[in-house]
């Protein structure tokens, strides 16, 4: 069987896609996994995942190896090619475990930010706007926004919620701007 | 500053400052100037999920204990060692990129150079 996927999210980037959400044509998630970097295309193992499951590994409530290890439906895919934007995944019918080398080692956690983890002032939030307008919104020095924005410094609590205020003032004025 | 390959329009970002300390950075043994290659300069036609500025930089973590932790993690990270890169501001900018944020990208610049590398573990 085959099924296009479109990625959702990417969880770990090092060099190369490592370990990403996807999505199928009806919405369904799937985990993809790499366990092969090397030529054009890096072999990805693929499991399909509820969205409670999904939350509970990016929670560090489920390690990595039983998502894999022991998947909710009995099936592996791999992916195979990209046919425009999409990855094509194909059903594997050789094993009903995968091999131990291809697993992630058991009892290792997501090592993710969690809700109320000051430090993501992520730079694709600044994307549309002038460091120095939102600095200056938030009453801030433009230099160590830039810093914050670039994780030379990391933000306390309060000075992230200070910039995603301003962030959010200035959207909230965006929104109310008319032309017709 | 000359970079080690050809970068996009506006990469690095604004936001990327010069490195000046330890970073960690998975390789092979005998190290050799690839490792120290982007994807995109190793696989010109592949097609990554990210932007091109990112497909064309090195990942490196500011802490030992996250490559470790990426190490066991990944199945195909698991048999790479660990280099130390004291990285100073002649050998690029860096900046945090991705959900970890010990992982930073990035852009090597011409000046760096390998023979100052560490291996910590094989």
């Amino acid at each position: 069987m085959k099924v296009h996927l479109t990625v959702q999210e990417m969880l770990i980037w090092h060099d190369a896609p490592q370990l990403f959400v996807a999505n199928d044509p009806v919405g369904g998630l799937h985990l993809c996994l790499a366990t092969e970097i090397a030529g054009e295309m890096s072999q990805f193992l693929v499991v399909a995942i509820s969205p409670g499951r999904l939350r509970a590994l990016k929670m560090g409530q489920i390690d990595l190896h039983s998502v894999f290890a022991k998947p909710e439906l009995d099936t592996y895919f791999q992916i195979k090619s990209f046919e425009e934007n999409h990855l094509v995944a194909e059903t594997m019918t050789d094993f009903d475990t995968p091999p131990a080398d291809w697993l992630p080692t058991p009892g290792e956690f997501l090592n993710l930010p969690q809700p109320g983890e000051a430090s993501l002032l992520r730079p694709e939030s600044f994307a549309v706007v002038k460091v120095g307008a939102v600095a200056k919104e938030a009453g801030m020095n433009a230099t160590l926004l830039r810093q914050y924005v670039s994780g030379v410094k990391r933000p306390s609590i309060e000075q992230a919620r200070r910039v995603q205020d301003a962030l959010h003032r200035v959207a909230q004025r965006l929104l109310e701007l008319r032309f017709v | 500053m000359n970079w080690y390959e050809k970068l996009p329009p506006n990469c690095p970002p604004r936001e990327a400052f010069p490195p000046e300390k330890a970073f960690f950075r998975l390789g092979s043994v005998p190290p050799d100037d690839s490792d120290f290659w982007s994807h995109r300069l190793r696989f010109p036609a592949k097609i990554f999920q990210v932007s091109e500025c990112v497909a064309r930089s090195l990942s490196v973590f500011d802490d030992r204990l996250a490559a470790e932790h990426l190490k066991r993690l990944l199945p195909a990270m698991r048999s790479k060692p660990i280099f130390q890169v004291d990285l100073t501001p002649k050998d690029g900018l860096i900046q945090q990129t991705g959900k970890d944020l010990h992982h930073f990208s990035w852009w090597r610049s011409s000046d760096f150079d390998l023979k100052t590398i560490k291996i910590l573990d094989r």
